[in-house]
């Protein structure tokens, strides 16, 4: 039964748009797309292990390396977590949950984005070691193990451990959906505020709870937000909104960068950014000869240095650095992990302009690759249905567009990471001239990154890797 | 095919939903420590004093567990959280998914079963050889010279080619050949590399007894002015 309560039209909630509003606030709307991710997931298995090695012709390499990165920041940028909200490993995930036996709390040390952090790193450093985007059999292995330490995890922990604090999609994810503009918010905080039932996370009579522990009055990033949209089928007085209120303001809330961990999560996720797209240009070829030749052995060990230093020790030690300086040049007050928490959040435009520009390129030479292997996989099974495969479809957009959209999209998210800075600087009636000698060493941090982005752009792409992966 | 397929994977996730729809009621047994369940009743006595006189939860499904009014939004109070199945639940779980779950495996290895490209090369003596020229090759246009011989080292006749040529990485732009009637065992034909660095050749081709091939030949493209020492 739901409370028939009175509440003024908001057209800024999504739930309440006619179509999208019913479709989303149906009970199986989330069911019913993790069930179309799941059969595309098991398409990709099928066809990693079964199909053309060739990364190129594989629907298991062309729909993780290249539809998945770009359409999964598309949707970022422009709508919210979707894939979190369709995630296929969270389905299984359910199952384990109702066979396990008795669950615990995730122990409390494990509390922490460090986890996702070295989940991160480990993903990259495989996707550079392994040459996981040429190898089908890998990618389908990979997806496998999603699957896997979902459903275990689940089925041995309670609070959705898995999403929360270990899987790489979700910490990219929820950091990227900080920029959303869909937000999870309270109709009307009063109810939440008297309601006894705090449906929203513990669930009703029918419906499951925040597995991630949200209490949607308390929501102000959409940070560990999986977009299940549980709470709002589960709240009796049908006060859960979706609006379009988030976008980068949620960037001026502290507690999104709260604790080193977070912190270091936003900043790495930046420099990951410009780490993964390194590794496709000369330079990086360049740089492990340079090692080789000075007796680092092993590709796996040179490329764990490398990535390792860009994407772990580096972020770790420069949000450090950062910090301590900005509360020392603003002459004491805050200590330093508050700076850290105020002004980290700017790495996430910047990072999200990277990853566009990177994942984007991909996304608009190759969407297309998708239909040839789509006919391939289908005449291959003896279907005469989807006719020869056509290899040369390829681009959306014209090559020679790439580069100045990339260089666009770059200098974009630069120009919003210094306006996050400058309205965190100003924030709390601060002195100008204090706020910009505090935002300082940030803004060279970012204005590095951005130089090195386009640099990266700029370079011509080189590929190293072969289907084989590094293992054999 | 495609509809069993559909229906093993459609009564999956709807058996996990309706499993997990069984939330704990008020009777049953909560699995939170001792620690949580102080908490859990000194706050339940808060709300009910605050809420005393004026029932604001429709269904009645309270449990003794709200905030007062004046509670910080952000304090959600430890909540019992018990989702784990009874015996009897997860012995269902496991009688109608495992059979699913085999059902589905044996489907997924018949249908790999029927795939046709492992079946392509109906001619595994024969050997071919690429030569580029300049050689390594570099980005820009390179004359790649093929050579289809036998076991013995005799030529072997070629009346349809198919070349195609990918990077290692999914989703770059190919470059596509193909070629009609040779009858020939040697060629040359140009070749433009659009980029540096590990391309797949693929050459698919169809002999002139009508037996057809497919081969795969990695090759390792040098930026534009920089040929290789090769």
């Amino acid at each position: 039964m739901r409370a028939e309560l009175h509440f003024p039209p908001d057209a800024s909630d999504v739930l309440r748009w006619r179509w999208v509003g019913t479709a989303l606030r149906w009970r199986w709307s989330r069911l019913a797309a993790q069930t179309v991710l799941l059969l595309i997931a098991l398409l990709m298995v099928y066809d990693g292990f079964t199909g053309d090695p060739i990364a190129a012709a594989n629907l298991s390499t062309i729909l993780s390396w290249v539809e998945y990165r770009g359409l999964v920041l598309l949707g970022l940028l422009l709508v919210g977590n979707l894939f979190c909200f369709a995630c296929p490993f969270a389905l299984l995930r359910t199952i384990g949950v109702r066979l396990s036996v008795n669950r615990r709390r995730w122990p409390r040390a494990l509390r922490t984005k460090w986890l996702s952090i070295g989940a991160l790193v480990l993903i990259f450093w495989l996707y550079e070691w392994v040459d996981l985007w040429a190898t089908p059999w890998l990618t389908a292995c990979l997806i496998l193990v999603y699957f896997g330490l979902s459903f275990a995890l689940e089925a041995l922990f309670r609070e959705s451990p898995f999403c929360k604090w270990l899987c790489p999609l979700g910490a990219f994810n929820f950091t990227y959906s900080t920029v959303s503009p869909l937000m999870i918010q309270p109709r009307s905080a009063d109810i939440c505020h008297t309601c006894p039932g705090k449906e929203c996370v513990r669930g009703s009579a029918n419906v499951a709870g925040c597995g991630t522990e949200l209490y949607v009055p308390a929501i102000r990033t959409n940070m560990d937000c999986t977009f299940c949209l549980d709470c709002v089928r589960a709240c009796p007085y049908d006060n859960v909104a979706l609006r379009v209120s988030g976008g980068p303001r949620q960037l001026l809330q502290g507690r999104l960068a709260a604790g080193w961990d977070r912190a270091t999560l936003l900043v790495s996720l930046g420099l990951m950014g410009f780490a993964n797209a390194f590794g496709m240009v000369p330079p990086a070829a360049a740089l492990d000869g340079w090692l080789a030749s000075i007796g680092v052995p092993g590709e796996g060990l040179r490329l764990l240095l490398l990535f390792g230093l860009v994407t772990l020790a580096l972020p770790a030690a420069l949000v450090w650095l950062l910090a301590t300086l900005s509360s020392h040049l603003s002459g004491g007050g805050d200590d330093a992990r508050q700076h850290a928490a105020r002004y980290a959040p700017a790495f996430v435009p910047m990072g999200a302009g990277i990853w566009l520009a990177h994942y984007g390129f991909h996304f608009a030479i190759g969407a297309l690759t998708l239909v040839p292997a789509l006919q391939a996989f289908i005449g291959d099974h003896g279907w005469g249905l989807a006719g020869s495969p056509n290899w040369a479809l390829g681009p959306i957009l014209p090559i020679e567009w790439i580069f100045p959209l990339q260089v666009v999209v770059t200098v974009s998210g630069f120009l919003a990471a210094m306006a996050v800075l400058a309205r965190a600087g100003l924030q709390g009636n601060r002195e100008p001239m204090r706020a910009l000698v505090e935002v300082l060493p940030w803004a060279v941090a970012l204005v590095l990154l951005a130089v090195a982005g386009l640099w990266v752009f700029n370079l011509p792409m080189q590929p190293r890797g072969g289907p084989l992966g590094g293992l054999i | 095919m495609c509809s069993a397929l559909s229906k093993a994977m459609d009564d999956a996730p709807r058996l996990a939903l309706r499993a997990c729809c069984s939330r704990p009621t008020p009777h049953a047994k909560h699995t939170t420590s001792p620690g949580d369940r102080a908490k859990d009743t000194a706050v339940g006595a808060a709300a009910q004093s605050s809420t005393r006189g004026r029932r604001l939860h429709p269904a009645g499904r309270g449990r003794g567990h709200g905030m007062t009014p004046s509670a910080s939004p952000c304090a959600v109070p430890a909540l019992p959280r018990s989702c784990s199945a009874s015996g009897q639940l997860r012995g269902e779980i496991v009688r109608r998914l495992v059979p699913r779950t085999l059902s589905l495996a044996l489907l997924l290895v018949g249908a790999a079963c029927t795939r046709q490209r492992a079946l392509l090369d109906q001619a595994p003596e024969v050997m071919i050889y690429a030569v580029h020229s300049p050689s390594p090759p570099t980005v820009g246009e390179v004359e790649m010279t093929l050579s289809f011989v036998d076991g013995s080292g005799a030529p072997v006749r070629v009346s349809s080619l198919s070349l195609k040529a990918d990077m290692t990485h999914p989703g770059m732009t190919p470059w596509l050949a193909d070629v009609e009637a040779l009858e020939e065992s040697q060629f040359t034909l140009p070749v433009s590399w659009s980029m540096a660095g590990d391309w797949i050749l693929q050459i698919e081709a169809e002999l002139s007894d009508g037996r057809r091939l497919r081969r795969t030949l990695p090759t390792q493209v040098e930026p534009a002015g920089e040929p290789g020492a090769g």
